[in-house]
């Protein structure tokens, strides 16, 4: 079988299920997105009723199609020289973002893809997210999601009770040795900036939810492989258990059938065939919807406990084509068993590809050593 | 019409920059497993998602 990956050169994730599948005598192709435009070439060509295409670069050499599957892993948007003229470089990247789009959209349509690409662009909106489990059915958090001061503050004050914020994406601010990491975060009315500046970056705001446990339930298909994360033995994971994984305790556990059934039909309406779930389970053990992440990280489960098998299935999961009852190839695979090779491989993956600029990473000169902006340093973690 | 602000020294933070935890990258690799156990912070990082 043949198998195209997008992603970045040292993606351990990407580098373990290519290991696993060559070793089975697979082909496997990665392509590593930020090395366009400046080491990869591409060109598109159509004429009369063909279109052709061909892209070449740093172990890439493809022309048309012949893949049976595209895991559309991660998106790396094309990488400009820094010695560009900066007067240039918005024409020049938005140029490149949508040649490659286009490209995208005609590589092996006919294969199957992990995940559609229109799926996951809809699925990652975070709101788009919310409104379709609540029409699956699934449980949600009293949320707004606003950059409305006034609106702000107003549901603050309306929850009366500790209030999380969340952002819609990752992100952390680095300072040479010091970084801050926005998690999950508790929220009160005392800590916003000031409205002209809390308005210019929407957020999600959510009653702090009282939480028994968390699950992370990883979707491959028919598949669903659940995880019970002990997140409140901890006090660094209490919101959001992200924050510390050194301690924190990972077990085998099972979703409720008509859960699973509505996290099917959540699946289904995002368009996705592959998602990674995250459920609060309140004292109450009622379970608590927050997000899927269509692309979410899934090797550190089984790497916490190899009780829960996720690269084996995975594997299968892709050989199979998204079909239930498929093949059993990589049943015996262990994660344990590659993740050293995996590990070692990435270390020196990403020489001879340009350098992957972090989208989540900011520079951050005026990162405060200690006090300062009232950031504080928060001793407990977050709910994601 | 662009709002101003009077000009400060240092511009006033976003919420999600005031709310985000402050951290050294040496305490951040021991909160998962330290350079040692570096692949479990590899297997979380990047995070779960990218931009389409």
């Amino acid at each position: 079988m043949r198998l195209l990956i997008a992603t970045f050169p040292d993606d351990v994730h990407a580098l373990e299920v290519a290991l696993v599948l060559r070793e089975r005598g697979h082909e496997v192709v990665t392509w590593s997105g930020g090395d366009f435009p400046t080491l990869q070439s591409a060109s598109v060509e159509f004429e009369g009723r063909d279109t052709r295409w061909i892209a070449s670069g740093p172990e890439l050499e493809l022309a048309g199609d012949g893949f049976h599957v595209v895991w559309y892993r991660r998106s790396v948007a094309p990488t400009l020289p820094e010695w560009m003229h900066p007067g240039d470089r918005p024409m020049a990247q938005r140029e490149c973002e949508d040649f490659v789009a286009g490209l995208w959209r005609l590589v092996a349509p006919d294969a199957f893809w992990v995940n559609p690409l229109e799926g996951r662009a809809r699925a990652d909106l975070k709101l788009v997210q919310l409104r379709e489990a609540q029409r699956a059915g699934l449980t949600v958090p009293r949320t707004l999601a606003s950059n409305d001061p006034a609106r702000i503050r107003a549901f603050l004050g309306e929850l009366g009770a500790p209030a999380i914020y969340k952002s819609f994406y990752p992100q952390h601010w680095r300072d040479g040795d010091r970084v801050a990491m926005l998690f999950t975060s508790e929220v009160s009315p005392a800590r916003l900036p000031a409205d002209d500046v809390l308005r210019l970056t929407p957020g999600i705001f959510q009653p702090r939810l009282a939480k028994a446990h968390e699950l992370r339930v990883t979707v491959m298909g028919e598949r669903v492989i659940t995880a019970r994360i002990a997140s409140q033995a901890l006090a660094a994971t209490q919101l959001d258990w992200r924050a510390r994984s050194v301690g924190l305790t990972i077990e085998p556990d099972e979703l409720p059938p008509e859960i699973e059934t509505r996290v099917h039909a959540l699946m289904h309406s995002l368009g996705l065939v592959f998602g990674c779930l995250d459920f609060v389970v309140t004292p109450a053990g009622e379970l608590v919807f927050l997000e899927v992440n269509p692309m979410g990280q899934f090797l550190w489960v089984e790497h916490a406990n190899p009780e829960v098998r996720l690269l084996g299935p995975f594997c299968d999961f892709l050989l199979s084509r998204g079909r239930a009852g498929g093949t059993l190839e990589c049943a015996a695979v262990r994660h344990a068993d590659y993740a050293e090779r995996a590990n070692s491989i990435a270390r020196t993956a990403a020489d001879g590809h340009v350098r992957w600029n972090d989208p989540f990473a900011a520079e951050d000169a005026s990162t405060p050593r200690s006090g300062g902006h009232g950031a504080g340093t928060q001793p407990e973690g977050r709910q994601p | 019409m662009n709002p101003t602000r009077d000009e400060e020294l240092d511009p006033p933070r976003i919420l999600g920059r005031l709310l985000a935890l402050e951290t050294s990258v040496q305490e951040l690799d021991e909160a998962h497993g330290g350079e040692s156990a570096r692949p479990t912070y590899t297997l979380t990082y990047p995070p779960d998602k990218d931009r389409v």
